[in-house]
C-alpha cells in the first residue's frame, strides 16, 4: 500500500473521529449522567460529537498539510512497524534520540512480519517510557487532558446556558494541543498518543523546519562515538 | 545484563543480538542499556563499516566501570551459591 499524504490525512481523520466518538462520547455520558437531571437533548449531545472532533480533525489535517512534504514522505517506504515505532521515537527528547535510531536501525535487521511487529512495539513501550521522556509526566499529561477533556462536558452539564461554549472550548482546547505540539521546538518530553500521527516527522526535524538532505536517520551517519552520562 | 556483556568485554554488541541472547524484549532491554550507559557503565558506538543498504548499528560495551561493576558481582554471585551450597549441605 503507497502512503500519500491524503492516505494519511484520512487515516488521521478517522483516528480523531473513532477516538472522540468512543473516548470522547464515554466522557461526555459519564459527566453527562452524573451531573445533568435531566439529560442532555439530543441536539446536544450532537453538537458533543461533532464540534470538538471537527475541530481536532482540521487541525490534525492543517499540521500534515504542512509537515508531509518535508518529512512524511520520507516514511512511504517504511512498513507499518516502521511507522509505529517511529512515531515512537519522535517521541524522544533530543538527549534521548540516539536510542531511538538505534532501535530504528536494528529493527532493520528484524526479518518476518510478526517478529518486526513484536520488535517495534515492545521498543515503541520502551521509547515512549524512557527516562526522563516517560513516566510520570507522560501520566501527567495525559490525565491532564482527560481532566481537560471532562471539563468541557462537566461545565455543559452544570450550567445548560455555557453548552455551547463548552463544546466550542473543548473543540479549540484539542485542536491548540494538536497545533502547539506540532509546532514546537521541543514537544518531545511527553507526547499525547493522539499527536503521534501529527508529531512523527520529529527525529528528522529537531528544529521543526524542513529536513537537510541526508538527515534522513537511516541515511544519516551518526556520531561514532557515544559514552556514558546519557549526553549522547 | 552486566554479566552477559563481560563474557567478551571488548566485543561490541548490538540489540537485537542482546535481546536474543537474553531472551529478553527491546522493551526491557534498551531502558537497561540506557541505565548502564547513564551510570557511565556502558559505552556506546555508531558501526562503521555498514554493508550498501542497511542503516548503521548501534553498538554496546561495558566501559572500565562496567567491568569492575561485572566483577563485583560475578563474586557476589559466587559467594551466594557457595552460601547456599552450604545451607543445603548443613540442612
Amino acid at each position: 500500500m503507497r502512503w500519500t499524504r491524503r492516505r494519511v490525512q484520512t487515516i488521521a481523520t478517522w483516528v480523531v473521529v473513532v477516538g472522540w466518538a468512543v473516548v470522547g462520547w464515554a466522557v461526555f455520558y459519564a459527566v453527562a449522567l452524573a451531573h445533568a437531571d435531566p439529560l442532555p437533548a439530543p441536539d446536544t449531545a450532537v453538537m458533543w460529537l461533532v464540534v470538538p472532533p471537527l475541530l481536532w480533525v482540521l487541525a490534525v489535517r492543517l499540521v500534515l498539510r504542512h509537515w508531509w512534504p518535508g518529512t512524511g514522505s520520507h516514511m512511504s517506504p517504511m512498513d507499518l512497524p516502521g511507522r509505529v515505532l517511529a512515531a515512537a521515537v519522535a517521541a524522544l527528547p533530543e538527549r534521548r534520540r540516539e536510542w531511538g535510531r538505534a532501535m530504528t536501525a536494528e529493527l532493520a535487521e528484524v526479518q518476518g512480519r510478526s517478529a518486526r511487529w513484536r520488535f517495534a512495539i515492545s521498543s515503541a513501550r520502551a521509547a515512549l517510557w524512557l527516562p526522563p521522556a516517560g513516566g510520570w509526566p507522560v501520566l501527567t499529561l495525559m490525565t491532564a487532558v482527560v481532566a481537560v477533556a471532562a471539563a468541557g462536558p462537566a461545565v455543559g452539564a452544570a450550567v445548560p446556558g455555557l453548552r455551547v461554549f463548552a463544546a466550542s472550548f473543548t473543540g479549540l482546547l484539542g485542536a491548540m494541543v494538536v497545533l502547539a505540539v506540532a509546532r514546537s521546538r521541543r514537544p518531545r518530553r511527553c507526547i499525547w498518543p493522539p499527536c503521534w500521527p501529527v508529531a512523527c516527522g520529529s527525529p528528522w526535524h529537531p528544529h521543526g523546519g524542513r529536513a537537510p538532505a541526508g538527515s534522513h536517520p537511516i541515511s544519516a551517519r551518526p556520531p561514532v562515538s557515544c559514552s556514558g552520562s546519557g549526553s549522547c | 545484563m552486566v554479566l552477559a556483556l563481560a563474557e567478551q568485554p571488548t566485543t561490541w554488541r548490538y540489540g537485537y543480538q542482546l535481546c536474543q541472547q537474553l531472551h529478553l524484549k527491546p522493551g526491557s532491554l534498551y531502558p537497561i542499556l540506557v541505565r548502564l550507559a547513564d551510570r557511565g557503565l556502558l559505552e556506546a558506538s555508531w558501526e562503521t563499516d555498514v554493508p550498501a543498504g542497511r542503516p548503521p548499528r548501534h553498538l554496546y560495551r561495558l566501559t572500565g566501570s562496567g567491568r569492575a561493576l561485572a566483577t563485583e558481582l560475578a563474586a557476589t554471585a559466587g559467594t551466594r551459591r557457595s552460601d547456599l551450597r552450604e545451607r543445603w549441605q548443613g540442612a
